[in-house]
């Protein structure tokens, strides 16, 4: 039985605070307890002191309006958590329980206050707190990463991507503002195009690599953090000088490599000092990730599209010169190639006279230099100058026509914004000049195309001046028609080498005929395409570009060559073909703009077989020949292309993980298509490995985009995701925001070092887990629908690779074929899979599944294997 | 869901009397006023309402960005008002809620026929000259014990520090306590409540005004009440001899008299 006395020991001395004050706060007794966790004398507090008046300002603030009405209202209040400041100025950390009680005599009321040390159980509460903090921040960045991924993937120039990075970026860390630097053309950093209006250049010093340590650290792939601005100053001088202007007390700034090389950077500056925690870092190199890989996937675009335009255009152009077959015509299709293919405002053209003295214009769309205007070629006009020269003349503006051609007649005109001026020649030789205004200076910048065009009006030139008799020509024009046939209907390279070789042979009446064609991988070799009247075996298969170059002095892969006596065919062609009774031969050169695209070779018995008129129909099959194969080529490059662009999507994977390897393969489809396969491998620094493959339905730039932010998206979560069903979960919230990937499948396996794991798959192919005896299982649990589509919940499965097992994870492209049964075709890999080697490749199970055939879907696979 | 709903709208009282309403403050609801409101039932119209996001108002309506600045709460007022159809309104607004009133009235005179301020302050932080009460840091300190608070968030955190979702029970105790606002929208309220600076607009308020002080009050001290009334044209001043925040809850009867002196005298003069 305790004792009272005890009891009011326990009140006076024990391990609580105890205060009692009046209605209004006004302590009227104190605890030693609590006299003793505070540092007061009881005759500092008694009568002199409110409770709340011990308070720090918050609770303070929180005891009027909301605790005080409380009391009154409910007459108790209970675990309130409250600092109380100590006579030192510390703070105690606790649990108050407020009681409001009349006093004995009922004249008013009584507070009774119980004061508890809280001190670790506010910790853990604070502890508790920044998680929930850190939760909801990391969900909010992760839907930031979202909404830039998914608008990377409408993007399609790098002024759209830098947009997108820095409108989105702003909030994906907390209130940061979010900048994007590209290098310009002097690598200088200049912020992003965001606002062209406050265009910033960092220092010009920035970009010397010893000057700057922060430029040191970008270009070598790290990030520069400076928590606070006034501590960095020694470290970051310029940065920190930028960071000073812009109002920016702290910022973190990750680089945007290419090809190994720092292109730019984007920086997030917060207006106060900031300690950046892991977790910012992490969404800062993420962010930059996604950028880097959007940037690439934008440059490839867009040099690709300015590379097949620029192509279209010389086509056309070529297409039409191959109609012109005598000079005038030739001038009349440059005119107007001039207007609607170059977008030139003015045009006008001008040819020596025979003495060489004076340009005479012969077509003109300017008033200033009408047709049948003479100048000396001594003047210093645009077009004699180029004429003299010999050389591609370019003024890009008013300023520099009238500075460097001051007699030039198209300084009359008021429009006049800016001049080209290429040298006109018929083969080799100069004849005369080729002047083009433009309105703007801005658009005087397509000079290599406007030479490309020029090389081209040459060749025709050349073979119009052929043209000896028109008579012969319109004669010949049927026979050219024929050709033109079968070349417009040739798809691939080997189509045109066979349309060359049929019917080149019937309407030359040749003997024997073979052409050689670029190889699509190495530019330097020629490789025989398709022959005819000869013997295989008598046939050089390859032969380099130089070696031709050489041995018939093309210097310039032009101009056809004529061969009229067996000895001369002998001695230049005998050592490719076999020439035996050929007493004449022609050697075209097929090429555009002076890009060697293949060659042909023409033989005949008859040593007067190559009259005039022959020669003139052979050059023009030759300029046909070559449009078409270009256009061939194209197509067959295409694929190239779309590989290339996957390719660069797709990541390059190392382990740095001790006991675990991995080896991935893409194979892209047969068809131009870009598909839409993904896969991602992170390395958590705990170990964990995170694998996601996914497949976006469709094909073609779309898809590829589609696989980019998805691929994106997988990053972010793989980064902060605790589980795999939580990365499918993430994706499919992912599939609402980005259409592109809708009904997409994927699969998301996580492994820890030990070899135990799970995962979970929406919609996607079950992978294959080889274990070390050989045994295979099927990994067919955890299953949710396809992504953007409602059903169950993602789910995780459990699996457990023990040393020398082999995971194999693919996409539909590697089992599913128009003529086969799926599950058949698992079986089949599972069979594979089992009794392959230990170090089976993702290469050897894609050649085993698929060989040389020809598929629709690309098809992606990783072999994760662990080691020890 | 209409503005009577949201807000908790209580119309009660003598309906064909003039309507009074009353306002609660920061840190609480309508109940604040349970031992005033009564005494006013017998023959006035009255309405009671819980700010946004306050005590019982549909706080999954709240958004922080809406209410970001006192005007969106003076809207909600006139909402009220013009729901209700009701005229010659005196509005009786406690702390913040005093300022709620007075921009009310000044976008809507019409409707108004007198306000009472009780403990108001247009800016709690002390600026240049003025003294509000209060230093930045205080105010910050404030809403970061806010967060912190085991009281204030116990609500939403419960379950989660429990970890036991098993104890329905004790969710329901905090459910049913008075003064309950989410720990989110407290902060986002005290924000807005004590980083506000309406100072300019006392001038223009135009309808008679009581300014009620309390004799002893940390929160608005009696020089900012001071202030209050010197600002406003016209305006009473009346010092409660009561210590702290809430008179109407430590002296209800002394509240309640000074209020109905106020609206009687407007009874008198119209």
């Amino acid at each position: 039985m305790t004792e009272p006395g005890e009891l009011s020991h326990v009140v006076a001395d024990g391990p609580i605070g105890v205060v009692i004050t009046d209605e209004v706060g006004v302590i009227e007794w104190v605890n030693g307890t609590l006299e003793k966790w505070l540092g007061y004398a009881p005759d500092d507090l008694i009568g002199r002191r409110t409770f709340q008046s011990l308070l720090a300002p918050g609770g303070r603030i929180y005891f009027d309006t909301h605790l005080r009405p409380l009391l009154h209202l409910q007459r108790e209040a209970t675990e309130v958590a409250l600092d109380v400041v100590r006579a030192d100025g510390d703070r105690l950390s606790a649990l108050v329980n407020f009681r409001l009680r009349e006093r004995p005599d009922a004249t008013d009321s009584i507070v009774e206050i119980v004061v508890f040390d809280a001190t670790q159980r506010r910790t853990y509460e604070a502890e508790l707190l920044h998680a929930q903090r850190q939760a909801v921040r990391s969900e909010a960045r992760l839907q930031v990463m979202y909404d830039i991924a998914s608008g990377m993937a409408a993007a399609v120039t790098v002024d759209d991507i830098v947009m997108v990075v820095a409108e989105q970026g702003n909030s994906s860390i907390g209130g940061a503002r979010c900048e994007v630097w590209m290098f310009d053309e002097e690598r200088r950093l200049v912020l992003g195009l965001t606002d062209r209006q406050t265009r910033l250049t960092l220092p010009a010093d920035f970009p010397d690599a010893d000057q700057s340590p922060a430029y040191r650290q970008l270009a070598n792939g790290g990030l520069v953090v400076i928590g606070d601005r006034e501590l960095s100053r020694q470290e970051y001088p310029i940065v920190c000088d930028w960071m000073a202007n812009s109002a920016t007390q702290s910022t973190v700034i990750a680089p945007l490599m290419a090809d190994g090389r720092l292109e730019g950077a984007i920086s997030y500056g917060f207006e106060e000092a900031h300690e950046f925690d892991q977790l910012e870092l992490r969404a800062a190199s993420a962010l930059a990730a996604s950028t880097e890989e959007a940037l690439r996937r934008a440059r490839l675009v867009h040099s690709e599209l300015r590379s097949r335009q620029r192509l279209e255009m010389l086509l056309e152009f070529a297409a039409r010169l191959s109609d012109a077959l005598s000079l005038d015509a030739v001038l009349d299709v440059i005119a107007a190639s001039s207007h609607d293919l170059l977008g030139a405002s003015g045009v006008t053209l001008a040819l020596v006279d025979d003495a060489r003295r004076n340009l005479t214009v012969v077509r003109s769309s300017s008033l200033y230099a009408r047709v049948g205007l003479s100048v000396p070629i001594e003047l210093g006009s645009i077009a004699s100058t180029t004429f003299r020269t010999n050389a591609v003349q370019v003024a890009a503006g008013r300023k520099e026509v009238e500075e460097r051609f001051p007699d030039s007649p198209f300084l009359s005109d008021p429009e006049l914004g800016g001049c080209v001026a290429v040298p006109l020649h018929r083969g080799n030789e100069v004849i005369g000049a080729w002047v083009l205004a433009f309105a703007s200076p801005a658009e005087v910048d397509d000079v290599t195309l406007v030479e490309l065009f020029a090389a081209q009006a040459a060749q025709a030139a050349q073979r119009a001046s052929l043209h000896t008799d028109e008579v012969i020509a319109r004669g010949q024009a049927e026979v050219r028609l024929l050709i033109s046939e079968a070349l417009n209907r040739a798809v691939t390279t080997t189509d045109v080498g066979r349309a060359i070789t049929s019917e080149g042979r019937r309407a030359f009446d040749a003997d024997g005929l073979a052409v050689f064609v670029l190889d699509t991988r190495n530019s330097a070799l020629l490789e025989l395409g398709s022959f005819v009247g000869l013997d295989r075996a008598s046939i050089q298969t390859s032969v380099p570009v130089d070696h031709l170059k050489q041995r018939w002095g093309w210097a310039s892969w032009t101009a056809p060559r004529f061969l009229s006596t067996h000895a001369e065919v002998s001695a230049t062609v005998g050592w490719l073909v076999d020439v035996t009774g050929w007493a004449s031969a022609a050697l075209l050169p097929l090429g555009l703009a002076g890009t060697e695209l293949g060659a042909a070779v023409v033989g005949f018995t008859d040593p007067g077989a190559l009259v005039n008129s022959v020669r003139v129909t052979l050059s023009g099959l030759a300029a046909e020949a070559s449009v078409a194969l270009a256009r061939a080529r194209r197509f067959d490059v295409e694929h190239d292309i779309a590989d290339t662009l996957q390719r660069s999507i797709l990541p390059t994977v190392e382990l740095t993980s001790p006991g675990w390897s991995v080896s991935t393969w893409y194979q892209p489809t047969s068809s131009l298509l870009v598909g839409g396969d993904l896969f991602d491998l992170t390395e958590l620094d705990d170990g964990r490995l995170i694998l996601v493959v996914g497949d976006v339905v469709g094909h073609g730039l779309r898809a590829a985009a589609a696989m980019g932010a998805l691929r994106s998206a997988a990053k972010a979560l793989a980064l902060v995701s605790s589980r795999p069903a939580d990365v499918i979960a993430g994706l499919q919230a992912f599939a609402t925001a980005a259409p592109g990937v809708f009904c997409a499948s994927v699969c998301c396996i996580e492994v820890r070092t030990d070899g135990t794991g799970r995962y979970s798959s929406a919609g996607h192919p079950a992978p294959v887990l080889r274990h070390a005896g050989g045994r295979t299982e099927l990994l067919d649990q955890g299953r949710s629908a396809l992504l953007g589509i409602a059903g169950s919940s993602p789910s995780d499965a459990e699996l457990n690779m023990t040393e020398g097992s082999t995971l194999v994870v693919y996409t539909d492209g590697l089992v599913e074929r128009r003529s086969a049964d799926t599950d058949e075709a698992i079986a089949h890999l599972r069979h594979f899979v089992g009794a392959a080697d230990f170090d089976m490749t993702a290469h050897q199970v894609v050649q085993h599944m698929l060989g040389d055939r020809t598929t629709d879907d690309d098809a992606v696979v990783v072999c994760l294997t662990r080691t020890m | 869901m209409g503005i009577l709903e949201l807000l908790n709208v209580n119309d009660s009282g003598h309906s064909e009397g003039r309507p009074i309403i009353f306002a609660h403050g920061f840190g609480c609801d309508q109940v604040m006023w349970r031992h005033v409101a009564p005494s006013f039932a017998m023959d006035y119209r009255v309405v009671l309402f819980d700010l946004a996001g306050c005590g019982g108002s549909d706080t999954s309506q709240y958004d922080p960005v809406t209410y970001g600045s006192l005007d969106r709460y003076a809207t909600d007022v006139i909402s009220i008002i013009e729901e209700l159809d009701l005229r010659d309104v005196v509005f009786i607004g406690h702390s913040v809620s005093a300022m709620i009133g007075a921009l009310a009235t000044i976008s809507t005179p019409e409707r108004f026929a007198g306000l009472v301020m009780v403990g108001p302050s247009p800016r709690y932080i002390d600026d240049d000259g003025y003294v509000g009460g209060f230093q930045p840091s205080e105010i910050e300190e404030l809403l970061e014990s806010l967060d912190s608070n085991y009281l204030g968030w116990s609500h939403a955190m419960a379950p989660v520090i429990m970890s036991n979702p098993d104890r329905p029970q004790l969710a329901d105790e905090l459910e049913t306590s008075f003064c309950r606002i989410d720990p989110v929208i407290a902060r986002q309220f005290a924000r807005v409540t004590f980083l506000s600076d309406n100072r300019a607009d006392l001038a223009n308020i135009a309808v008679p005004t009581l300014v009620l002080q309390c004799e002893d009050d940390a929160i608005a001290p009696k020089p900012v009440g001071a202030y209050v009334h010197q600002q406003v044209p016209g305006s009473q001043f009346v010092v409660l001899d009561v210590a702290g925040h809430c008179p109407h809850l430590s002296a209800p009867v002394e509240t309640a008299a000074a209020i109905r002196a106020f609206v009687e005298e407007l009874e008198a003069s119209s």
